[in-house]
């Protein structure tokens, strides 16, 4: 027996990627504690991490590359060896390039993420537009409306200084367990926390002030809270006459939501407005902490958290000391993440449709009607999709999606599990999890973090970006993007690259196994806009946005945070579906599709779970703990009745992504944001019935 | 040694439920029990799922017919000895936390404090993965 050895490693379940003790014996993992030497991270685990060991070791885990044998989506492989496989790859993906044009061949990221930047470069030499992401639904259209206003990445809140914390729509215990005891600590100093959620979560019960407002009407929220702001002049003079492009039309424009009014749209009773927009605008300085999806997905969403970011900016909150800084601490610069430009020289899917996404780009393509573009052959044929991760249950119609990659002419995924996506592919290729490879962590500001292998890879899995760089050798591509060849050089040449701009070598990471602070820092930075305009048209930020405003005629697109209300939707009879259907919000034990494969976790609910205000449960017929039918426009499912009282009456929520009744496939195809292509999952409409 | 429980600051992310089960079992035990019991708590307009766990109170030894549950003497825990348990269930009868099962083998299953962890120099699971600082103990 050999002894117990402790592996300075990383959870990578979910996306914040905490920092792991691994314990591992005889080459198994046996068990994973939460690191204790790290910010922001108290320790501790969340109950996803804590299942890591039946993560790993899941039955459904792929052990070697498979080819299908039977027809297409009917789940019949033969297992193949690795060689076998990355021909294969090189062949078709060679042949249909030939045949079709590189922009035929989708390259899609799904879960996990770290592989991204080495794909992107893999879509870039080989010719395509087409690198798209999960985040086709997921934080990207956050990011683009921020970026409408400010013109660069999403500034978080700088927690240590602030006075007061706006969290809109996080409930930041059960999306980021981790963090709570930072959160705690906030609480403890005296913080004021105003948190905005449809539902009186754990989060809101910590609150100061909670907003609970009817899902999809933050912006209408948002701006009454400006109204007030304005009225009663606790506005940033100084800031807006400077540096806000528009900020007379927005003035005038918040004047059509006065706390009464916006009472009736959202459902916040006026006062609590008036008392959130004096606290956030008074008690500075005032964080705003945004999280990547609930506001997004409606079909006003972007413009909804425009109107919420815009009071940052009216309140001159922007780039300072406990505002949402640029640059809260040190950093320290690294390669990849962020720094590999997309092949854009070829109209991209979505491009057409979603032109502002490119515009203000986040260096993707926009795949939401990925089976449209398959099915259509518009604006031209797609014929091939290299996929790591593809889950089609993160597009709203997810059957839909899988009969479309069932026509493709080639269709590749790497995945951990024997997912339901991978059933639909000619050639699945096995990938390993976090514990099984090595890894360079760029963390926060200026950590970075060496995460060692805890134990070797199950069966002939293998590490996503290795994998990359063989198919990039097997193909014979060049990497256009750089001078220097990233993709050939090898695994370890890669993280050496990763860190090259820290000016920390690979080898001292490894040796400081609790991580280190990179060599290279530029100081913290305060108001930056001082010095250098924003990376907007104006130069200024933009209330009024100008990127928006380009497709004013074409696409309809206002410059102004407007709000539009998607109960007022003539298509759909609410007399037949009088609930609001909210799916997705975050459970802490599920994450998408990925963890109902896991006992432990998958059996703490009866799932899927349909929760409901008891009064609507009696009002409906639909007793709670026994099954309901919900009926959408678009579609139906069957779950178990939950009577909940965290969210008010008139309201469904249901978690996505179950193969035994999937909220998604509740959802239009075609119901989406038109400035983002985000689907309005947490703003549709059905009815419930008792079964 | 006591493990104690803030139902006030706990946030109902499962993840001492979770550990529970991990530290106990292997990942083929599907159907594995954590040791901890989800309880829901309602106010006006709130509610949370809050899991308890045990406290190593002592009553379930009391209630004991068989002598099959004890105080072991390194750090006070009251364990189950499952060789002398009927399964007659007096002890899941006067548990104040709801936190005794019974096994497949119709044995009496409750915390044992992690003791194989204790003796390693480790903390209990739950104690150990809480981020709220809900779960605490002391000797």
């Amino acid at each position: 027996m050999s002894e117990t050895k402790i592996v300075k490693t990383t959870c990578s379940t979910c996306g914040p990627c905490c920092e792991v003790d691994a314990y591992a014996k005889d080459g198994r993992l046996i068990s994973v504690e939460g690191a204790r030497n790290t910010p922001m991270q108290s320790g501790g685990l969340c109950a996803k991490g804590a299942a890591a060991v039946q993560y790993v070791y899941n039955k459904e885990r792929i052990l070697y590359p498979m080819k299908r044998v039977g027809r297409k989506g009917e789940g019949r492989f033969e297992r193949i060896s690795w060689d076998e496989a990355y021909d294969l790859i090189a062949e078709n993906l060679l042949r249909i390039r030939s045949e079709y044009g590189a922009r035929s061949a989708v390259f899609y990221a799904g879960y996990s993420k770290w592989y991204r930047p080495a794909l992107l470069r893999l879509s870039n030499a080989y010719g395509s537009p087409n690198f798209c992401t999960e985040s086709s639904t997921c934080f990207q259209a956050a990011a683009l409306a921020w970026r409408s206003i400010f013109g660069n990445g999403i500034c978080g809140p700088d927690l240590k200084n602030a006075k007061t914390l706006l969290i809109w729509s996080s409930n930041l215990y059960h999306t980021n367990t981790p963090v709570s005891k930072a959160f705690q600590g906030l609480k403890k100093r005296g913080v004021k926390v105003i948190d905005v959620d449809p539902r009186h979560t754990v989060t809101a019960h910590d609150a100061d002030i909670h907003l609970q407002l009817v899902p999809g009407t933050d912006g209408a929220l948002a701006l009454s809270m400006a109204q007030v702001i304005i009225e009663e002049d606790l506005y940033d003079k100084e800031f807006a006459e400077k540096y806000v492009y528009g900020f007379q039309e927005y003035r005038e424009y918040v004047q059509e939501f006065p706390p009464e009014k916006a009472e009736k749209i959202t459902g916040v009773p006026a006062e609590k407005i008036r008392q959130a927009a004096r606290t956030y605008a008074g008690n500075g300085p005032a964080g705003l902490m945004f999280s990547a999806s609930p506001v997004v997905h409606h079909i006003n969403g972007v413009q909804n958290y425009r109107a919420v970011f815009s009071l940052i900016a009216l309140t001159g909150n922007y780039d300072v000391e406990g505002g949402n800084r640029t640059q809260p601490g040190p950093f320290s610069p690294a390669n990849e993440f962020g720094q590999v430009r997309r092949y854009d020289k070829e109209e991209a899917i979505g491009q057409k449709e979603f032109p502002v996404w490119f515009d203000l780009s986040c260096d993707e393509a926009q795949c939401i009607r990925l089976a449209d573009y398959i099915e259509e052959e518009q604006p031209y044929p797609i014929k091939a999709v290299f996929a790591m991760g593809l889950n089609h249950r993160m597009w709203p119609q997810p059957k839909r999606l899988k009969a479309a990659l069932e026509k493709l002419d080639f269709y590749v995924n790497a995945e951990l599990f024997m997912s339901e996506s991978s059933m639909a592919a000619d050639l699945i290729l096995p990938a390993c999890t976090s514990y099984e490879r090595e890894q360079v962590h760029v963390g926060r500001g200026s950590r970075f973090f060496f995460s060692n292998r805890a134990i070797e890879p199950v069966g002939e899995s293998k590490n996503d970006i290795e994998i990359i760089m063989e198919v990039f050798r097997r193909m014979k591509l060049r990497d256009r993007t750089l001078r220097e060849d990233v993709l050939e050089g090898g695994y370890e040449a890669y993280m050496e690259h990763i860190l090259k701009p820290s000016g920390l070598t690979l080898d001292e990471l490894k040796a400081h196994p609790e991580g280190m602070d990179g060599r290279n820092i530029f100081p913290p930075g305060v108001r930056t806009y001082e010095n250098e305009p924003f990376h907007t048209p104006s130069g200024k930020a933009e209330l009024r946005s100008l990127v928006l405003e380009r497709y004013k005629d074409s696409h309809g697109y206002d410059g102004l945070p407007v709000y539009r209300d998607y109960r007022e939707n003539p298509a759909v009879d609410r007399d037949a579906f009088p609930l609001i259907l909210n799916t997705g919000s975050r459970k802490p034990q599920l994450f998408h599709s990925r963890l109902y494969r896991m006992p432990w976790l998958n059996n703490i609910e009866d799932v899927p779970l349909v929760e409901i205000h008891p009064e609507d449960g009696k009002r409906f017929g639909a007793e709670d703990g026994k099954a309901v039918r919900v009926v959408s426009p678009s579609g139906e499912i069957t779950g178990t009745a939950a009577y909940n009282v965290q969210g008010k009456p008139g309201v469904v929520y249901i978690y996505h992504g179950n193969p035994k009744g999937d909220a998604n496939e509740l959802i239009g195809k075609d119901y989406l944001d038109p400035i983002s292509g985000f689907p309005g999952f947490k703003g549709y409409f059905c009815r419930i019935e008792g079964v | 040694m006591k493990i104690k429980f803030n139902e006030e600051r706990c946030v109902g992310c499962y993840a001492c439920y979770t550990a529970c089960i991990a530290e106990h079992h292997s990942p083929e035990e599907e159907d594995a029990c954590s040791r901890r019991a989800i309880r829901t708590i309602i106010e006006e307009g709130f509610q949370k799922n809050v899991c308890e766990g045990c406290i190593h109170c002592g009553l379930c030894m009391k209630a004991c017919t068989q002598g099959a549950v004890y105080r072991e003497e390194d750090y006070g825990l009251v364990l189950v000895d499952q060789d002398r348990c009927t399964g007659c269930r007096a002890c899941q009868e006067v548990c104040p936390k709801k936190v005794i099962h019974f096994n497949r083998d119709g044995k009496m299953e409750k915390c044992d404090g992690c003791i194989g962890w204790l003796r390693q120099g480790r903390e209990p699971a739950c104690v150990r993965v809480c981020c709220a600082g809900a779960i605490t103990h002391t000797s």
